[in-house]
């Protein structure tokens, strides 16, 4: 017990003093810059502190990676997420699965930006560690589990041990999450969200010392490290639910989605300003105000989902586990702290006027920020309707995913629009004369594109403006790529990510709207044409030595066949799973997700239809005479079928017995020399429809779907991806320049 | 008489931003769903969500094409829920059910089914103690 407390709980307020010893000795040194020996003396004192605090979040998080290791169920952690089947790999990702060990991975990675930037950050040092110190403090609590007179309880301690006997066996992790891409995608996701504490401290830094210029130099690689690494999380989330999880979709408009997405549209509204502030020094306050505003998000969106307060509206979301209070103070002091300093300094921030013109490069950038938040705060107002319910103190109520469809959709036409004109003028000394021969090939090009998506069906007339819009920013930045290219292969970064944000929004509009599904029962062995393709249901095949049923569906499609098989399975805690299988094609996915399967076909009276290679028809019902339903005899009912097979026809009668207290019995019936019985499974008295079933000759449900241009936004996020790895890449670089200029 | 063209641009941008809050607004009215209780649902009989837990005990039915099944709401309330489409992944590990449709009579028609698992994010013993 001696050792445990002192590796748990003991470390994690070691930890959180040092955290606020360093916030305050960074705060001293920042305050006390001009006297370089007292500067020098606050920032040793800060830097050993945060090396203290780093020390001790290093060990509580291999504590507690040890105990899941080694399945210490009788820690309430442990128990909750794992299991002793989960290999490796997956026992290592139940460490973030929980809020307290997502808040360790969260200051874990602070902690790691912390050592970046002591290392970079030079004259920036203390007032930028004082503010991520702050944070840090912030984090640290949430995990402290110390009772305080008067306060309350403050954090929930990981290292919490359960009373009484150990349980020999946990709960396990959640068979959904047991994928690869489920493993990465919090953490990744989780890097990105806490990256964001760095813009956020520059721009604090440059507010505190008044030297509204010089900061976005250093922040911006930060800021494009932070949108590339939470826009690769949320897609890779995207890219699960789609490819393993079978929900057909990458997007759902969840509360939980929504809120990873509204930090990110902040960060990129950043970029754009601070990209205008280093060509001419305008928009300052503006970078401050979206520097200031994205990390509050981020403290928001953690608030919605950890805090409880979303309840049931969201699918998933944490368990509350009442640090309510907290996450509220949190949010507070950076979302107050930073407005009210920008608010103090609003008037001495000097106002550049160099650009004021409608054709100026800056204009679009602008106005594309402004679009981009404008998404951002729809997006947010529409998350918190549970919240401000509460707040009014009415019922709750949640808004339908259209709602977010319908609203944003005349926001993207814009965004095409702006992404398009702006980077034109941007790159080509544009004129008014030169205008018209610019934007001319770029424009008919999307014509064309867009009259050849008319004629394939598109008719929709807010799609075919959103195309439109698409296409033209996706060529017009393609043709400035490959001119750019050609010059200074380090500036196309910008470029680039606007060919496959173009591409990403015609990816959408495909799969979006112009999805068609279709739920289909394929009965075994036989043909059934859906979507211009003959699908045929072959066999089931054991998967992972019987643990799991793979499918396999014969898909002819014109010249092309393959076999398409989706995959079924039981597990214990979650129950039936399903992962689908998915055809890429050039222009489309075809889309198969399991529904079930079921031995049998549906017969309405003189009906015909095929089970395997029998056809079968229900020609009427064979019941007793005089039905007394107070006797306790036996009820026999029987249904005549008269089943074909191989030109041959037999009349057979398989019986359905009811009798009191006791189950429904039923006596197949088969052919004369056949083995394979048929059984009447269920009668439909209201419909006179009868269910009959037989065994071998099974019939598999699928939802299958085609989803138009899908691969097209796939092939958008990984451009996207590449061109910010691009940009990040050109903004460290001139960092370095500047710097040995400086020396 | 000229206009300046800085106003006129001016003037589209704050038009369109007041049309867009507008469309905004009568979406949000178009799109917003409450919750409520089935007896609620049944007085208003308007699309809502109804949050509840399956009960077990009573006539499950699964066919190929319908899934029916009897739900009991938070008051305590049990209505037959008949959803015309397949059970739903996970159903029978669900901690609890979030039912959308409209209630008509005795029957609840849903048109989606929510199905609450313990998941990555909620752990067995939060479950427990929600019910």
């Amino acid at each position: 017990m001696f050792i445990e407390f002192f590796t748990g709980k003991f470390i994690t307020i070691i930890g959180f003093t040092a955290a606020m010893l360093s916030a305050f000795a960074f705060y001293k040194a920042a305050q006390s810059e001009k006297i370089t020996a007292v500067y020098d003396e606050w920032l040793l004192l800060g830097r050993r502190t945060f090396f203290v605090m780093q020390a001790a979040i290093v060990t509580i998080g291999v504590h507690l990676l040890y105990l899941i290791l080694t399945h210490q169920f009788q820690y309430n952690y442990v128990k909750h997420y794992s299991d002793t089947t989960l290999n490796m790999f997956y026992l290592v990702s139940t460490f973030y699965a929980g809020q307290e060990g997502s808040f360790m991975l969260w200051m874990f990675y602070g902690s790691l930006f912390g050592l970046f930037l002591m290392r970079t950050a030079r004259e920036y040092e203390a007032p930028v560690m004082s503010v991520l110190m702050l944070s840090q403090v912030f984090l640290i609590s949430m995990i402290l589990g110390i009772d305080v007179p008067f306060i309350g309880l403050i954090g929930s301690d990981p290292f919490a041990i359960a009373v009484g006997p150990a349980p020999m066996e946990g709960d396990g992790l959640n068979a959904l999450l047991q994928n690869p891409w489920m493993v990465i995608h919090p953490p990744t996701l989780f890097v990105g969200f806490s990256s964001l504490i760095v813009p956020f401290s520059y721009a604090v830094a440059a507010m505190w010392k008044k030297k509204y210029d010089d900061w976005v130099k250093p922040a911006m690689p930060w800021i494009l490290f932070s949108a590339a690494t939470l826009g690769i999380g949320i897609m890779m989330g995207g890219y699960w639910a789609y490819k393993v999880l079978g929900w057909g979709g990458y997007w759902g408009w969840d509360p939980v989605e929504n809120s990873s997405l509204v930090p990110w549209l902040l960060i990129v509204s950043l970029i754009h300003c601070v990209v205008v502030q280093k060509k001419n020094g305008g928009l300052k306050k503006t970078s401050l105000f979206f520097a200031v505003l994205s990390y509050s998000m981020v403290l928001y969106s953690a608030f919605l989902t950890r805090s409880g307060v979303l309840g049931d509206t969201s699918v998933h979301s944490f368990t509350d586990l009442g640090l309510y209070n907290q996450l509220v103070a949190y949010l507070l002091t950076f979302l107050l702290g930073g407005s009210v300093l920008l608010a103090v300094r609003f008037k001495s921030i000097p106002v550049s006027r160099a650009n004021e013109s409608m054709y100026s490069k800056e204009f679009f950038l602008l106005c594309g920020s402004v679009v981009l938040m404008m998404i951002a705060l729809v997006i947010a107002a529409g998350t918190s309707t549970p919240l401000i319910d509460k707040l009014l103190g009415r019922a709750t109520t949640k808004l339908e995913p259209e709602f977010y469809n319908k609203v944003t959709l005349p926001l993207a036409v814009l965004i095409g629009l702006f992404s398009a004109i702006g980077q034109l003028i941007w790159w080509k000394k544009i004129d008014k004369e030169t205008l018209i021969k610019t934007f001319s090939l770029p424009v008919s090009a999307a014509l064309v594109g867009t009259s050849v998506l008319v004629v394939a069906g598109m008719r929709d007339g807010s799609m075919i403006v959103l195309a439109l819009t698409a296409l033209f920013s996706a060529i017009a930045n393609a043709q400035i790529f490959w001119k750019v290219i050609q010059g200074n292969p380090k500036f196309a970064g910008g470029s680039l990510t606007h060919v496959g944000l173009g591409l990403m929004l015609l990816g959408m509009i495909g799969s979006g709207k112009y999805s068609e599904t279709q739920q289909i029962d394929l009965p075994i062995g036989q043909s059934v044409e859906a979507f211009g393709k003959q699908l045929k249901f072959t066999g089931i095949e054991p998967i992972d030595g019987g643990a799991k049923s793979g499918f396999k569906i014969e898909v002819t499609d014109g010249g092309k066949s393959f076999i398409a098989m989706p995959v079924m399975y039981e597990n214990a805690r979650m129950g039936t799973i399903s992962n689908p299988a998915v055809e890429h094609y050039l222009t489309k996915d075809f889309y198969v997700a399991p529904q079930g399967l079921s031995g049998g076909i549906t017969l309405a009276k003189d009906e015909v239809k095929l089970l395997g290679d029998y056809a079968v028809k229900f020609t009427g019902f064979n019941v007793p005479k005089d039905i007394d339903a107070n006797s306790d005899k036996a009820l026999r009912i029987g249904a005549f079928l008269e089943i074909t097979k191989g030109g041959k026809m037999e009349k057979i009668e398989p019986v359905f017995v009811i009798e009191k207290n006791r189950e429904p019995q039923m006596i197949p019936a088969s052919m004369t020399g056949d083995g394979i019985k048929f059984m009447l499974s269920e009668i439909d008295a209201t419909n006179k429809r009868i269910f009959i079933t037989a065994d071998g000759l099974q019939t598999l449900t699928i939802e299958a779907s085609i989803k138009p241009f899908i691969g097209v936004l796939w092939l958008g996020t990984y451009i996207v991806a590449a061109g910010f790895a691009l940009s990040i890449y050109r903004r460290w670089k001139e960092r370095k320049i500047v710097k040995a200029i400086a020396a | 008489m000229t206009l300046k063209p800085k106003f006129i641009v001016g003037f589209v941008v704050i038009a369109s931003v007041l049309a867009w809050l507008g469309f905004t607004a009568q979406e949000w009215g178009n799109n917003v769903i409450g919750y409520a209780d089935f007896h609620t649902a049944g007085a208003t009989k308007k699309l809502c969500y109804v949050k509840g837990y399956w009960v077990k005990e009573k006539e499950t039915g699964t066919n190929l094409n319908t899934f029916s099944f009897y739900m009991r709401d938070d008051k305590g309330e049990e209505v037959r829920v008949l959803y015309r489409n397949g059970k739903p992944n996970n159903f029978e590990q669900a901690t609890s059910v979030v039912v959308q449709g409209t209630l008509e009579g005795d029957t609840f028609y849903a048109k989606d089914i929510l199905v609450k698992c313990p998941s990555k994010y909620q752990s067995e013993k939060a479950d427990t103690k929600k019910v």
